[in-house]
């Protein structure tokens, strides 16, 4: 019919080519859920039957296999606590000084930057044994969790200049000159304007950093040390649950069961630490602009 | 006196009375207020960025309480010419800026010896892109009317004032512990205009402050400014030459010479527009080019 215009017909082929990439990409999700949902369901099948409140709280008995793990959630906490101390000032204040009093793209900040991510890409062990020469021996610290805390604020010091950065670079171009053009100093538009608009960005950086130091092994082995007797400070050496974890499994014949069952609490812990940070990230953004 | 015994570098010295009357907008205030002594005095202004010269030699007075407006095609320097005025120049990396600006009382905004944050109080600015501060409309005012020593106890009445003046109070006053960022383009428009008024500033530049807005919420803005006549001094950059038309008492044109932005014709609103001695500003306010 004349003036009726026909569109060509997708091929066979092409439709084919649109299902499997559609196939691939779901294959791939269902890998990526199914070894998350077999690490769990291991650990709940091996670690559930042990898990109690007295194995949360209890004293550690018989190097691990029997008892509970009261003092090394305990220690696992205040290495926490040291290291967010240490790492969140540090971490955020080198990012803050990247981004708003160093020129970007300038010598300096490409140096900085360089130095940062070097810092990334060095082995966890090697932090390990780098906290336990200079904070532990130069510094006379011991093997305490206070070193501990410090060696993971090294290791860890990266993600959290990175994110703090890339929150502050992902602000709103105009909110500096708006500041600017009111004549605000550049403290109170750091501390008044910025710093609040950049804040959960900067907290999904400490919560994966806080993550990072969960896991932590190697870096702590040398480090934060052993014991396993409830801390009374934080000079005292103290356990973390991973590093407890990690000596269940590889030194203490018997000791998995009770592994699998510390590895949940560390998961629960992790888990309720995230979901934490995000739901305060969330109602921040929420007041903000809906 | 006439415009021209006043101020000798005026190149049409006609006066402003009946500036274009018959093209306001029906809801637009008329232009009753008559300019006559100087309030910022431009002398041989140029500003480069690295080797970029965005414009060069200008020189003309801004009289007290009047609406000047800046027209021209994009890339003649308008904006730098604005951002040079109140400093906001001296946040750009690499930019370099000749030349003076003056106050009538004598005192220069140029140099090192000048505080730049009190500069920026008396020359308040409004941008293209409504940029409040993602926090609460209060916070707003709070954060930059504390920072210039506003007792706390007066913010609240400077605050409502302003957004009075602005048309915004009615709209705002039982959310003003909200986000600005809940606000329409339009209203947020306005609450920047409001924070700057808030700081009692004795200029104020606007950078195609429409530009961004729909045209119902642009007319109530436009509105606005008009309102402000006579009571602060207004510099406005717009492409919207039947804006400039409605508010404007004086009209620079900006055009492109030798690789260089520079203001090639100014004077009064109606001469400007129905009268333009220079061939590239007659055929750009004709629509012909540009």
């Amino acid at each position: 019919m004349p003036g009726e215009t026909t569109f060509p017909k997708s091929t066979v082929q092409s439709r084919i080519a649109d299902w499997g990439v559609g196939l691939v990409g779901a294959g791939a999700a269902a890998v990526t859920v199914g070894v998350l949902g077999w690490i769990v369901w291991d650990l709940m099948a091996m670690g559930l039957p042990n898990l109690s409140w007295e194995f949360i709280t209890g004293d550690v008995e018989q190097s691990g296999r029997a008892g509970g793990v009261g003092p090394v959630i305990l220690s696992t906490v205040l290495i926490l606590l040291c290291f967010l101390a240490s790492a969140v000032p540090l971490g955020v204040g080198c990012a803050l000084w990247l981004s708003e009093f160093v020129r970007r793209g300038s010598g300096l900040a490409r140096a900085v930057t360089g130095g940062v991510d070097l810092l990334a890409s060095v082995p966890s062990i090697v932090f390990g044994l780098f906290g336990m020469a200079f904070f532990c021996q130069v510094l006379g610290l011991g093997f305490s969790i206070l070193s501990g805390g410090l060696t993971l604020a090294c290791m860890v010091l990266p993600i959290l200049v990175r994110t703090t950065l890339s929150a502050m670079n992902s602000l709103p171009v105009d909110l500096r000159p708006a500041a600017g053009a009111l004549g605000l100093t550049r403290t109170t538009t750091l501390r008044q304007v910025l710093l609040p608009a950049a804040l959960p960005g900067i907290m999904i950086g400490v919560t994966l950093g806080v993550g990072r130091a969960l896991a932590e092994t190697a870096a702590l082995l040398f480090t934060s040390g052993y014991s396993t007797r409830w801390p009374d400070s934080i000079d005292n050496s103290g356990r973390a649950l991973s590093v407890h974890i990690y000596d269940l499994a590889m030194n203490i014949p018997n000791g998995n069961a009770n592994a699998s069952a510390s590895a949940l609490v560390l998961l629960v812990l992790i888990l309720a630490i995230n979901l934490a940070a995000t739901a305060l990230a969330d109602r921040w953004i929420k007041f903000r602009i809906s | 006196m006439s415009l021209s015994e006043s101020n000798p570098s005026f190149r049409v010295a006609e006066g402003l009375s009946g500036c274009c009357d018959s093209d306001c907008a029906p809801a637009a205030p008329q232009k009753e207020f008559h300019a006559s002594a100087p309030k910022l005095s431009v002398t041989d202004l140029s500003v480069h960025y690295g080797g970029f010269e965005a414009f060069r030699d200008v020189n003309f007075d801004i009289l007290e309480g009047e609406i000047m407006a800046l027209v021209g095609p994009s890339g003649c320097g308008k904006s730098s010419f604005l951002h040079s005025l109140n400093r906001l120049t001296d946040l750009v990396p690499g930019c370099r800026v000749g030349g003076d600006v003056s106050f009538a009382d004598g005192s220069t905004t140029r140099g090192a010896a000048v505080d730049v944050l009190a500069l920026r109080r008396r020359i308040g600015m409004v941008f293209q892109k409504p940029n409040p501060f993602p926090q609460s409309i209060r916070k707003n005012f709070e954060i930059p009317l504390r920072e210039h020593g506003v007792p706390k106890k007066e913010i609240a009445g400077t605050m409502e004032r302003c957004l009075r003046d602005v048309g915004l109070w009615d709209e705002v006053s039982d959310r003003l512990d909200k986000s600005a960022m809940k606000l329409s383009g339009g209203q947020q428009q306005r609450l920047c205009i409001a924070r700057a008024l808030a700081l009692d500033p004795e200029i104020i530049l606007f950078d195609e402050p429409c530009s961004a807005l729909d045209p119902m919420a642009s007319g109530v803005v436009e509105n606005h400014i008009a309102a402000l006549r006579g009571r602060v001094t207004v510099i406005i950059v717009t492409h919207n030459l039947a804006q400039a038309k409605r508010i404007a008492d004086r009209v620079a044109v900006f055009w492109v010479r030798d690789g260089a932005g520079t203001i090639v014709e100014y004077g009064p609103c109606d001469e400007i527009f129905t009268n333009p001695q220079d061939p590239a500003a007659k055929c750009y306010l004709e629509g012909v080019c540009g």
